[in-house]
C-alpha cells in the first residue's frame, strides 16, 4: 500500500482550518477532499472514502448525525472524530456510533496521520476477514463484518 | 437559568472556539514550517514555484497573526465573564459598560450562535454606556434572547447595540435579517419579561415600534417579591 491509496475526506466548517490541514496533508502525500457540511459531507463519501475526519459542530447537521449517516449506509468507511468541543460525553457518544478514534483539536498532524492509517489499516483487515469467512461460505459473518453490525445493534438498543 | 448554567454555556462556547483558533494557528504555522523546510529544492528547482511558496508562506503567517488577535480576543472575554461571576458574588456589583458586555457576549455566543445558524452582532458605541446592573445578569438575558431565536430555528442575525431609551440605560436588540425573522420577532414580542434574573433584578424586553422592529432591553433593580 501506498499513503496515496488512503481516500480521505476531511470535514469541518472551519474552512480556514481545513484547508490548511488538506494542503499540509497534500505535502506528505495524501491526498484528502474537504466538505464544509454535513450534507457535502454525505454527497462527498457517495465517492469512494476510506477514512473520514469529521468535526461534531456544524451548523445544520452536525457530526453525530453525519457519523449516523455514512455508518447505515458505508459502515465500512473509518470516521474519525476531531472536534474542538470534546467533551467525554460527547467522546462516549460518538464511539458507541462507531467512530474509530476520537481527536481533540488543536491536534499534532503527525497524530492525526497515524490514526489515519490505523483506521485505514483496520478498514483493509477487516475486508480481508470479510472475504475470508465469505470464501468459506460465512456469508452473514462476512456481512457483519463489514458492516461493523455489532456496533450499530449496541448503538441502537 | 443561574449564574453557573450562563457561565458554563458561555464558557464552553468560547472554550471551543478557542480550540478551533488554536488549530488554526498550529495548522498556518506548521504549513509555514512545511513551505520553508521545501523551500531550498523548491527554488533549485523551479524558481516560479518558489515564488508561490514564499507567497503561501506569507498568507499561513498572516492567517496565524490573525488568529492570535482572534484568541487574544477570546481570551479577554473570558476574563470579563471571570471578573463578572466574581462581581456577583462580590459586594459591588456594578457599574458596567453594557458596550463591552456585548462585545464580550457576542465573542463568547460566538461558537455557540453558529451552530444555531444566528448571526451575533455587537453595535459600534463611540463611547461606554454605564449602567448599575450586574453584567453577569445583563449576559443571562442576552443568552435568553438568544435562546428565544434559537427557539424558532435560528437563522437570524442579532444586533446588540448599548443605548438610552428615555434617559435609561439598556440594550437595543434588532433582528436584522435571516429566514425565521418574523418568527424571532413574534418569539420576542410575546416574551416581555425574562425569566432568568436573579432575585432583585429584572430584565424587561420591551419592542419599539417607532424605531422600526427592534426592542429595548431593559435591566433594574426591583423588589425581590417582584422579579
Amino acid at each position: 500500500m501506498t499513503k496515496e491509496d488512503i481516500k480521505i475526506l476531511l470535514v469541518d466548517d472551519e474552512k480556514q482550518f481545513v484547508d490548511t490541514l488538506a494542503e499540509r496533508l497534500a505535502m506528505r502525500g495524501f491526498a484528502a477532499r474537504v466538505a464544509y457540511d454535513g450534507p457535502e459531507a454525505l454527497q462527498a463519501v457517495e465517492q469512494a472514502t476510506d477514512v473520514i475526519v469529521l468535526d461534531l459542530r456544524m451548523p445544520g447537521m452536525d457530526g453525530f448525525e453525519v457519523l449516523r449517516n455514512v455508518k447505515k449506509s458505508n459502515p465500512q468507511v473509518q470516521v474519525i472524530i476531531l472536534t474542538g468541543h470534546g467533551g467525554d460525553a460527547e467522546e462516549q457518544t460518538a464511539y458507541r456510533m462507531g467512530a474509530y478514534n476520537f481527536l481533540r483539536k488543536p491536534m499534532d498532524i503527525d497524530e492525526l496521520l497515524s490514526s489515519i492509517r490505523m483506521a485505514y489499516r483496520d478498514k483493509l483487515e477487516n475486508a480481508m476477514v470479510a472475504v475470508s469467512l465469505a470464501e468459506g461460505g460465512d456469508f452473514d459473518s462476512a456481512r457483519d463484518v463489514m458492516n461493523e453490525k455489532d456496533i450499530m445493534q449496541d448503538h441502537e438498543k | 437559568m443561574n449564574t453557573s448554567q450562563c457561565t458554563a454555556r458561555l464558557l464552553a462556547s468560547a472554550v471551543h472556539d478557542m480550540r478551533n483558533v488554536l488549530a488554526v494557528i498550529r495548522e498556518s504555522a506548521g504549513l509555514a514550517q512545511d513551505l520553508a523546510a521545501l523551500a531550498d529544492s523548491s527554488a533549485a528547482r523551479n524558481g516560479g514555484g518558489a515564488l508561490a511558496g514564499k507567497q503561501r508562506l506569507e498568507a499561513a503567517l498572516a492567517e496565524a497573526q490573525r488568529s492570535v488577535g482572534q484568541g487574544a480576543a477570546l481570551a479577554e472575554a473570558m476574563d470579563y465573564l471571570a471578573q463578572s461571576g466574581g462581581a456577583e458574588s462580590g459586594e459591588h456589583s456594578g457599574p458596567c459598560d453594557l458596550a463591552r458586555v456585548n462585545r464580550s457576549f457576542c465573542l463568547l455566543a460566538g461558537r455557540q450562535a453558529r451552530a444555531a445558524q444566528i448571526g451575533l452582532v455587537s453595535g459600534e458605541c463611540s463611547e461606554p454606556v454605564w449602567a448599575s446592573v450586574p453584567p453577569m445578569d445583563v449576559l443571562r438575558a442576552l443568552l435568553e434572547i438568544f435562546d428565544l431565536c434559537a427557539s424558532v430555528g435560528g437563522q437570524v442575525q442579532l444586533r446588540f447595540t448599548a443605548g438610552r431609551r428615555q434617559k435609561e440605560e439598556g440594550i437595543v436588540v434588532e433582528v436584522l435579517e435571516g429566514a425565521n425573522r418574523e418568527l424571532a420577532l413574534a418569539a420576542m414580542t410575546g416574551s416581555p419579561m425574562l425569566s432568568g434574573m436573579r432575585p432583585g433584578w429584572r430584565a424587561a424586553l420591551m419592542p419599539w415600534r417607532e424605531q422600526g422592529p427592534r426592542f429595548f432591553l431593559s435591566l433594574s433593580a426591583c423588589d425581590s417579591d417582584a422579579a
